[in-house]
């Protein structure tokens, strides 16, 4: 009888064994939930495998944000705000000129960009000026080289203007 | 794609990153202008000879580049 009971038991821990065995887990799904991002530019490496909550990043087709199991993606970025969410809750902000983000599977995001900057680097009176410049040079363009050229140039600095608070 | 109309301009994607890049740049606080023009600045003279002798010389350098990058018609 206790042997029967015994024997039943193991073959029901073997057949437990056996299913969890069958269950599979990404690695990374153990630990905690933080994104692990890189921010780079060609010239400086700002952050290496660095922790975050959330990256909210500036794409081509909208902002969008990204933390921990994301979908991978490639994603262009235009001029615009880089907002970081770190693991202690701290908030920072760097500009950038766009460049590319590539979002992995395990948990981890490459954010590759042209220049890269803390808001705070901003001049607003440069900012400001740069937008009436580029205002006019887009309201007088002529042609659609020009024109698409002026538009950048303004598309930039009403992103930078956003950034550091001025309004045109 | 109505988020790139430069492309449609013929404008490519480098030139396109290298226009916004110079706009940062010049839109930067004291120290970090300069540092950032530093960082970009470069110098090129390409001379061509024919037979032995200079033919023409080409010089290109940071300025000249943005320019050209900031009024190029293609």
């Amino acid at each position: 009888m206790i042997r029967s009971i015994v024997k039943s038991t193991n073959t029901l821990l073997k057949s437990n064994v056996a299913i969890n065995s069958n269950k599979r887990f990404f690695a990374t799904e153990t630990g905690d939930d933080l994104l692990t991002f890189s921010l780079l530019s060609p010239h400086q490496t700002i952050y290496k495998d660095k922790k975050a909550q959330l990256v909210t990043l500036p794409g081509a087709k909208g902002i969008f944000g990204v933390a921990k199991n994301h979908v991978p993606r490639i994603a262009e970025l235009k001029p615009g705000v880089i907002q970081i969410n770190h693991e202690n809750g701290d908030l920072e902000k760097f500009f950038i000129s766009g460049g590319f983000a590539f979002v992995n599977p395990d948990a981890s995001c490459y954010i590759n960009t042209i220049e890269a900057v803390p808001v705070d680097q901003l001049d607003p009176n440069e900012v400001k000026n740069g937008l009436t410049r580029f205002t006019q040079l887009y309201n007088d363009a002529q042609d659609e080289n020009s024109k698409a050229i002026a538009l950048i140039g303004l598309e930039t600095h009403q992103q930078m203007a956003f950034a550091c608070g001025v309004s045109a | 794609m109505a988020g790139q109309y430069w492309r449609a301009a013929g404008i490519t994607y480098l030139q396109y990153a290298n226009i916004c890049g110079t706009h940062v740049r010049n839109c930067l606080k004291e120290p970090f202008k300069a540092v950032a023009k530093n960082r970009e600045g470069f110098i090129s003279n390409t001379v061509l000879y024919k037979n032995g002798k200079e033919a023409s010389t080409i010089v290109l350098n940071a300025e000249l580049l943005q320019k050209e990058v900031l009024t190029k018609k293609n």
